[in-house]
């Protein structure tokens, strides 16, 4: 990792986004995460690993949703209209702002205000995907899903 | 959703979550989403343009910020006094400790 230069993490990084945009891959997408941890050891700086962790629980909290999503033919159509909007917007939201991110994290101006609005915005998705998830319905489609 | 209202919720969570059972992401989303509420009712703050509910949902959710870091602070405090009950828990709570010291 330490071999790459910054260009080529963030090209990297956006053809794993890409793939999960794209491709729905979100293995490819939990990637990134791992990215950032190993990024953080390497350089051993410290806002990689809270970058971790906030975008790792995004991705969590976005494959759970996936799950429910798999399952929403339980739901009736307005919760399968909620769950496609959700799932849609969460996803472009985190991917979005992990990359710019990365980026910031990346160029030797990071602020750290700037680096708080960008992950607030991934763990404030974060956070409204685990309520939905936390409602009556779709806990229940997730149980059944995780028991299988 | 409103900045007070986004607090509010932060704080719920602040209050129920279990530090050695949730996951290091979970406590950071509630600081990190913390931080950042406090920023944009700074903002708000800041801002002549600003109406008067603006200024009021802003001030009230930076009380309740204020509320959700004591309540975190509060949860780690309580987290180490348990640890000894818990056989291993003490290395995983300074594990966490170490993550969430790197958000500074």
């Amino acid at each position: 990792m330490d071999g790459l230069s910054r260009d080529e993490i963030v090209k990297y990084v956006e053809e794993l986004a890409k793939s999960f945009l794209v491709k729905d891959s979100i293995s490819d997408f939990m990637k990134i995460p791992d990215i950032m941890g190993i990024y953080g050891r390497v350089k051993n700086d410290p806002k990689w690993f809270v970058a971790e962790n906030v975008v790792g629980y995004a991705a969590y909290n976005l494959n759970k949703l996936r799950s429910v999503r798999k399952a929403s033919i339980l739901l009736d159509r307005e919760s399968r209209e909620k769950i496609e909007a959700l799932y849609d917007e969460s996803k472009s939201k985190i991917v979005e702002n992990t990359i710019k991110a990365i980026k910031l994290m990346l160029s030797s101006d990071a602020n750290s205000k700037e680096l708080v609005e960008i992950l607030g915005e991934v763990a404030l998705t974060s956070t409204k995907i685990s309520d939905f998830l936390s409602y009556e319905e779709p806990s229940k489609i997730l149980n059944m899903v995780e028991e299988e | 959703m409103k900045i007070n209202e986004v607090a509010r919720r932060l704080l719920r969570k602040a209050k129920t979550i279990d530090i050695f059972e949730s996951k290091a992401g979970e406590v950071l989303d509630i600081i990190i989403t913390a931080l950042y509420v406090e920023i944009q009712a700074k903002e708000v703050l800041e801002t002549e343009a600003a109406t008067e509910e603006e200024r009021r949902e802003a001030e009230q959710a930076l009380k309740l910020i204020s509320e959700v870091k004591k309540e975190i602070v509060k949860q780690y405090v309580l987290a180490a006094r348990l640890s000894h009950k818990q056989r291993g828990a003490r290395r995983f709570f300074e594990y966490k400790v170490h993550r969430v010291r790197g958000a500074k």
